[in-house]
């Protein structure tokens, strides 16, 4: 495939909250609200000046934050119009909108829907109250029920739900009750994430003034089989470490990450993979937007406002291969075609870490293919540092 | 300059009491530096000092003075340190003097190492004055720190000179009691040059420096040397005073205190407390030397990476020529590779040492646990052993006897932290000698004690136990026989060398669970279970689990944002590649200081 005709990724990001949840530390603001317009036709000029005058083909869009359906439809129309002007979006591509329960009804779906979004991604994190409202969520359960059906009315086929595990309070049983409850809306796809306190989050504090128990890593190891265990009996399938879905509606956006193809990365803080670069746009609004209407773009895929970039080493390609590829828990990766595109086995490239990994059971080949095993899964960065 | 205008003393204090900060002030009024040149403790010349505002090492500086009585003095000062642990430096300083201010703080009154230094000052013969300073402070109480003093010098409450190093108020009274109550140093200016060396630094242009005290004679910079102790001659590249900074003179004369740049390239070849004579016109008897230090605290220095295994000899070997108390030899551990069995005064001096190792030198270090040296004597032979590591003590069937190093301790506090501290030594072994009440409120506790009990945050907990108000000295009192053990450590089924340690008997069992507990909780979960145990000869006499890791993942892949991942596992990386393997058991650096968090009651 030529440079031309390999298709993208593109991912919007929308850097807007009403409220910071406790335990985030993603590139979002909750006092520049009334930027939003301005900056959908900010990121509308990215998206035209990354692509240039080459109209590209792509494959998924998707909309992550922040909370992007904070985001009226015009503003959204404004950004997909640019998608569509600048790019070859294919007619069944996805394009996926992450939403907060509590923020979106029926007649704003209708709405984001007729504009070409068809996959919706809702962050419930938990039904438990308590553990709601430690994570700073501004919903409750009800709020998530009434957004999905909202979003079935709205005439929503795909619709993943988020879940945290691993929350302080938590149990076994709370996190199955989650699991139940969320089981019981019927999502096509599930991610289910273990909470990790970051630094420089009110959690974070907590956890340095005891205001919260350390998480316990034994209890998430057991929320987690919990979880494998009752998705299959659902139907799913646990096609990536984090993710679930029922067959045919597995995440082609994410697939994309974890097959190390390329995509682009537009909006305030957000991440790119394309042209050979790794690169980050910058994370403050204001000056993102400031960028985009003063600057010229570089060599694609880097716009005006893009704050860090570099060329992705032979070395750390490999690298990346294995730290994306084998998220893969179905697909891994492909042996045969590490061995090509390099030129050397993948054992050997690494000093004969494949082996060693075999040897403790973290990893198994078959078929030219390099999968996690079933006690890799939890330990996959005992896997993946011998290969950074 | 005439004999008769000469002054020497020191400045002698409980540590932090304001010894240096006097001192700067005395530089000041003298003269000696300019406003310009003046920084705070100028004579804490090393960055560590500076940084922890410590005094580690003696310092000489001379001062010209014109007194109310319109003469000017030659007033040579030698700063010293307070911490006990540098309490050699203090009686080599004191040899070389006439007087000794005796700096008490108005705030503390007098504590332990106030009373050891003028013990040690008594000792000498020199001329007591004392001072108080801060009594800037508000919670200054100068009357009663006077009458504190009165009682235990007896020399009258109101002879006491009040200061304020900080503000400088009164400073000038100091060194007019200096000049009118410390006699001028004597010795004949005729007689064959005596010098005795009591401080020396090594100089990559100069070679080893020594600070000297003439005592008697002169020394020109065209005389060649001779070092009494070893007949080693030299012929000085410069012979100088500091004023502080080092500056040359034609002559030493007797009395003063100045500096002889040898040349020589060991430290060995000139040792602190030898007597330099003239090589042409020797004296007959050298000067009485001071004690040899010797070290008493013991623990493996080992590099973080292998590699810096000859950069941590060189390194060794470089502060060596500026602190004779340090000792080493190679050692090697099974956990550790190679590295180096140091000998230290003290726990401060390991510290001091581990951290210019650290900063002067770049080097990361592991410290196994400090061990005193025990003698061991052999059940057969009768033959005594010395050692200083317990993983070199042999196999309890053949020892007859081991003893140990014990101390003579003084605790210094107010009476209501008595039932504290007489707690706190019970429980680590020690044997009450008797107690003083010095001044009212106040009582001084005297016990015997194993060293090896106290290098294990015994003055941290000291502390900690009496608010911040007891204060100790100690001195080697001698060896004991006692019944001690070795508890050994096994990870993964291995005993662990460097993680080994001798103690009491009767602590074993204790000692034992709590070092097995800490390391549970310091060695993070592998992809196995890993058994930790504490042994006393083949008998497990404790044992826990570093359960198997279960979960180590990033669940989150950030929109994508492969390079954070990576740098997080990037970072995972570099702190496993720290870690020391025991077979196949990765074990952090810190676990092998886990024995100093063997408190006594948590
Ligand atoms: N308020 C006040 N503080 C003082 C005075 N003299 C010294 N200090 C402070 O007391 C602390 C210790 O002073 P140093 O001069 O370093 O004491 P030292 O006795 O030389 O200490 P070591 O060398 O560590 O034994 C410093 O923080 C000084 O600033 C004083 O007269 N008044
Ligand atoms: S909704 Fe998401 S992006 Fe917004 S504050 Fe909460 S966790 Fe962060
Ligand atoms: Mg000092």
């Amino acid at each position: 495939m030529t440079q031309a005709e390999e298709s993208f990724s593109l991912y919007l990001h929308i850097p807007f909250c009403r409220h910071r949840c406790s335990y985030c530390d993603f590139n979002t603001y909750t006092t520049v609200g009334e930027l939003k317009e301005v900056y959908a036709r900010a990121l509308a000029a990215e998206i035209r000046q990354v692509a240039g005058e080459v109209r590209r083909p792509a494959h998924t869009v998707f909309f992550g934050g922040g909370t992007p359906s904070l985001m009226s439809p015009e503003a959204l129309a404004c950004i997909l119009d640019a998608v569509r002007e600048s790019f070859d979006l294919a007619g069944d591509a996805e394009v996926t909108m992450e939403a907060n329960p509590g923020t979106v009804d029926e007649a704003y779906l209708a709405a984001v829907r007729a504009l070409g979004v068809n996959r919706l991604s809702f962050g419930v994190q938990s039904v438990v109250t308590a553990e709601l409202a430690l994570l700073e969520r501004e919903h409750d359960f009800a709020a998530v029920v009434a957004a999905v059906a909202a979003a079935r009315q709205a005439g929503f086929v795909n619709v993943n739900l988020d879940l945290i595990y691993g929350v302080p309070g938590q149990t076994l049983r709370s996190w199955e009750e989650s699991l139940q409850a969320v089981l019981s809306l019927a999502p096509q796809h599930l991610s289910l994430y273990c909470l990790t306190i970051e630094p420089g989050t009110p959690m974070a504090r907590w956890l340095r003034n005891g205001r919260i128990a350390p998480p316990d890593p034994d209890l998430a190891a057991d929320q987690y089989e919990l979880a494998c265990g009752l998705l299959a009996e659902y139907g799913f399938v646990h096609y990536e470490i984090s993710n679930w879905a029922l067959p045919g509606y597995q995440c082609a956006h994410n697939l994309t990450y974890w097959r190390t193809r390329p995509y682009l990365g537009l909006g305030a803080g957000a991440h790119g993979f394309a042209g050979g670069y790794r690169y980050v746009v910058v994370k403050q609004p204001r000056v993102y937007i400031r960028r985009m209407q003063q600057g010229a773009g570089g060599e694609f895929p880097l716009s005006a406002a893009v704050a860090e970039a570099h060329q992705v080493s032979r070395r750390e390609a490999m690298s990346d291969v294995v730290i994306t590829q084998l998220r893969l828990l179905e697909e891994g990766l492909d042996l045969v075609a590490f061995a090509e595109r390099f030129g050397v086995s993948l054992d050997d490239a690494f000093d004969g870490a494949v082996t060693r990994l075999m040897g403790w059971g973290l990893v198994q080949a078959d078929n030219g293919r390099l999968r996690l095993t079933e006690k890799g899964r939890f330990l996959s960065n005992q896997v993946f540092y011998w290969f950074v | 300059m005439e004999q008769s205008k000469i002054r020497n003393f020191c400045i002698i204090a409980h540590i932090d009491h304001g010894k240096s900060t006097l001192a700067d002030r005395l530089l000041q009024v003298t003269g000696t530096i300019s406003e310009r040149e003046m920084q705070e403790q100028i004579l804490d010349s090393m960055d560590l000092e500076r940084e922890k505002g410590v005094t580690i090492k003696a310092s000489a500086v001379r001062m010209l003075y014109t007194a109310k009585d319109g003469e000017t003095y030659e007033m040579n000062l030698i700063d010293t340190p307070g911490h006990v642990d540098f309490g050699y430096e203090v009686s080599r300083a004191l040899q070389s003097c006439e007087g000794a201010l005796l700096v008490v703080d108005a705030t503390q009154g007098i504590e332990a190492q106030t009373l050891a230094n003028l013990y040690l000052a008594l000792d000498a013969d020199l001329e007591i004055i004392p001072v108080i300073n801060k009594i800037d402070l508000p919670a200054a109480m100068p009357d009663e720190v006077a009458q504190e003093i009165e009682d235990i010098t007896g020399i009258p409450a109101e002879e006491v000179i009040p200061v304020s190093a900080k503000m400088g108020t009164n400073v000038e009274a100091v060194l007019e009691a200096i000049v009118n109550r410390v006699p001028p140093p004597e010795g004949d200016p005729e007689a064959p040059l005596r010098a005795l060396v009591f401080d020396s630094h090594y100089d990559s242009y100069k070679g080893v420096v020594a600070y000297v005290r003439i005592f008697e004679g002169r020394l020109t910079g065209q005389d060649w040397i001779k070092m009494m102790s070893n007949d080693v001659t030299a012929e000085p590249i410069e012979i100088g005073i500091f004023s502080p900074a080092m500056k040359p003179v034609d002559e030493l004369s007797v009395g003063e205190v100045g500096y002889i740049a040898t040349g020589l390239k060991t430290v060995r070849e000139c040792r602190v407390g030898d007597t330099i004579t003239l090589r042409d016109r020797p004296a007959t008897e050298p000067l009485p030397g001071f004690r040899t230090v010797k070290p008493m605290v013991f623990a493996g220095f080992y590099p973080s990476e292998g590699e810096d295994y000859a950069l941590l000899k060189e390194a060794l070997e470089k502060l060596q020529l500026n602190d004779a108390a340090l000792v080493f030899e190679p050692e090697t551990s099974n956990a550790l590779n190679f590295g180096f069995r140091c000998g230290f005064l003290g726990l401060f001096h390991m510290e001091i040492v581990q951290e210019r190792l650290e900063r002067e030198y770049n080097l990361d270090i592991v410290a196994t646990a400090p061990s005193v040296r025990y003698e061991v004597v052999m059940a057969h032979t009768g033959e005594v052993r010395i050692i200083d590591s317990p993983a070199e003590l042999p196999d309890e069937g053949q020892i007859a006897e081991i003893r140990e190093p014990w101390m003579h301790v003084q605790i210094f506090t107010p009476e209501e932290y008595y039932g504290v501290v007489m707690d706190l030594v019970m429980k680590r072994r020690g044997e009450f000698v008797g107690q003083e009440y010095p001044a009212p409120g106040r009582v001084i506790l005297k016990f015997d004690l194993p060293l090896a009990e106290m290098i294990v945050d015994f003055y941290d907990k000291l502390k900690s136990g009496t608010r911040g108000y007891a204060s100790m000295d100690y001195e080697f009192a001698g060896y004991r026989a006692s019944d001690l053990v070795k508890l050994d450590v096994l990870v993964n089924k291995q005993p662990v060398d460097a993680l080994a340690m001798i103690v009491h008997r009767d602590h074993a069992y204790h000692r034992g669970q709590k070092l097995v507990t800490q390391l549970r909780k310091l060695i993070p979960r592998q992809l196995f279970e890993v058994p930790i145990q504490a042994a006393v000869g083949k008998r497990v006499i404790s044992r826990a689990t570093v359960k198997a890791l279960r979960k180590d993942v990033l669940a989150k892949c950030y929109g994508g944002d492969v390079t954070r991942k990576r740098k997080l596992l990037e970072k995972q990386k570099k702190g496993k590649r720290r870690m020391k393997m025991i077979g196949t058991v990765e074990v952090p650096q810190e676990a092998f200081l886990a024995v100093l968090r063997l408190g006594d009651d948590d």
